[in-house]
């Protein structure tokens, strides 16, 4: 009797937990708690942390292919990594058999669901929603502010000069940089290219320095700039037709895809779904872009991510270094937006732009403009930022796009 | 400095390298972005210099309806013992309701004892809905 519940709780997944599984179910709940009692990003930090959860449990038929009967695996789709033990050649040269050893075996729910970020269909795609439900007139009105989503861009590159030294190979670094980026799509379309077994780690920390956005900038913005500055008020933006925002999606597209050819598909999706939605005459496809593809495909993108944070990947020394650089890479974009602002004011004083929006550069759309916008009633209750800041804000997801593209372009060859 | 040639960053590079990748990659990224700006900027002259021709254009006709809109004139009010403002703004609200088609304003009136009001309220709140 005691033997038979002993071999019955053998059969459970019980015999299976481990603690780096129950320290995971902890990392999971803190984010779940960030997602849903602080609201940060909680669309899609909730189905990470929910899909680690999962990661973290003794599942079957989600992350492992099931075996029928005995060495019979039925999955629509599964892979399979063997050592090759021994290799008997026939007497044309031929092989005619090989005995292996299975070291590792995908399939299941999860390998279905996450071959849209290892074929890198669901970030451009997720761009498409993107770009349907961003307006660049702000940026059209004041194309200046193009530069300050550039200068966003120097933490990236200070990020991939510290990741360089702290150990990490070229094309790791360059994932890890892109957090600086705070473009959660971008982020995993980069590091799924360059440095796949680094994917959960940067995920989560583009998206977790994302949701900190409203608790990270605002202390770099005020230590950067002074009560003066924080009080300016800009001119109003000049109203922008339909015909210069469909001019404007297809100059970015064709001049970003003759410059950096591997940022193709986020850029190219990116400025469709912004052309259906400013040409006018396709409605219901935007409708769709903006609510249905996106939602769907953020449901899966981030229970993908969350099921790459196995216990024995996640809790590594790489992941700390990861978290640390990524918050070194966000801190120095914030840094580097704004104080192009106040160069550009030197420049033209009679016209200044209010500093506390270059930290909207960083491309984390809307939180970023937001951020910039309520630092700035702050300080004048009448001062409205917002359309304003939207301005570097896209500028910065198209600065990102054009960083990943020329990391792709120096490492993927 | 020499700049690293793209495709060759070593997995370990030096810290010349490193620097000459930035560099390379700043440079890219404003390039690009200061690229966008100029073009912006040349498309902003063209849009707004066709804005200002087509307002200069409209300018006589809104002239015109401008001067079709106006009151009577202030002796009316006068006459009416309605305020100046009072006029104007039920002139305002004329002009909006037509969509700026030329009329005139030949009397302002109550609507005492009229159903126009209730007819049109039940008019708004019967074609919201769609009878099937």
């Amino acid at each position: 009797m005691i033997q038979n519940l002993i071999d019955f709780y053998h059969t459970t997944g019980f015999s299976q937990l481990n603690l780096p599984m129950l320290v995971m179910w902890g990392i999971a709940g803190v984010l779940l708690y960030l997602a849903i009692a602080k609201r940060f990003e909680p669309l899609l930090l909730v189905p990470i942390a929910f899909g680690a959860i999962i990661a973290n449990l003794p599942t079957r038929g989600m992350i492992t292919v099931e075996e029928t009967t005995p060495g019979v695996y039925q999955s629509a789709t599964f892979e399979i990594h063997t050592d090759v033990l021994e290799t008997r050649v026939g007497e044309d040269g031929q092989v005619e058999s090989q005995t292996l050893r299975v070291t590792e075996m995908h399939g299941g729910l999860y390998d279905f669901l996450s071959q849209g970020i290892k074929l890198e269909l669901i970030p451009p795609l997720i761009f498409l929603g993107v770009g349907a439900l961003t307006d660049f007139g702000p940026l059209i009105a004041m194309p200046r502010t193009l530069l300050l989503g550039a200068a966003a861009q120097a933490g990236l590159f200070l990020t991939f000069f510290s990741s360089s030294f702290l150990g990490f190979t070229s094309k790791q670094a360059a994932s890890i940089a892109i957090i600086g980026g705070a473009d959660g799509p971008t982020a995993i379309f980069l590091s799924n290219k360059l440095a796949p077994e680094l994917l959960g780690a940067i995920a989560v920390a583009a998206y977790s320095y994302m949701s900190l956005v409203p608790l990270i900038q605002p202390p770099i913005m005020r230590l950067l700039t002074n009560h003066k500055e924080r009080k300016i008020k800009m001119k109003s933006l000049r109203e922008v037709s339909k015909l210069e925002k469909m001019i404007f999606a297809m100059i970015v597209m064709v001049l970003c895809v003759l410059l950096v050819p591997d940022a193709t598909a986020l850029i190219a999706m990116l400025m469709l779904g912004n052309f259906l939605r400013e040409c006018g005459v396709t409605e219901r496809l935007v409708k769709s872009a903006q609510n249905e593809i996106i939602n769907v495909l953020t449901i899966f993108l981030g229970t993908s991510v969350g099921i790459t944070m196995r216990a024995e990947s996640f809790l590594a020394p790489a992941t700390m270094k990861i978290i640390l650089l990524g918050v070194v890479a966000f801190a120095v974009s914030t840094a580097s937006g704004v104080l192009m602002a106040k160069v550009m004011n030197l420049i033209t004083p009679k016209n200044p732009v209010n500093p506390l929006i270059g930290s909207a550069g960083v491309s984390a759309v809307p939180m970023a403009a937001r951020v910039s916008h309520h630092e700035g009633q702050k300080y004048d209750p009448r001062n409205y930022l917002l359309m304003h800041a939207m301005g570097p804000n896209v500028a910065g997801v198209i600065g990102t796009a054009i960083a990943a593209g020329y990391f792709i372009s120096v490492f993927s060859g | 400095m020499t700049l690293v040639p793209l495709a060759q960053l070593p997995d370990q590079p030096t810290l010349s390298e490193v620097l000459g990748f930035q560099l390379t990659g700043l440079i890219v990224v404003f390039g690009a972005l200061a690229t966008l700006w100029l073009v912006l900027e040349l498309m902003g002259v063209f849009f707004r210099r066709r804005q200002a021709q087509k307002t200069i254009k409209k300018q006589p006709v809104a002239k015109a309806r401008t001067k079709a809109a106006e009151p009577p004139a202030p002796a009316a009010p006068a006459e009416d013992g309605l305020s100046p403002v009072t006029v104007a703004a039920v002139a305002a609200a004329v002009h909006v309701a037509l969509g700026g088609r030329p009329h005139r304003v030949v009397s302002i009136r109550a609507s005492n004892g009229s159903t126009s009001w209730a007819a049109e309220g039940r008019r708004e709140h019967f074609s919201s809905h769609r009878v099937r």
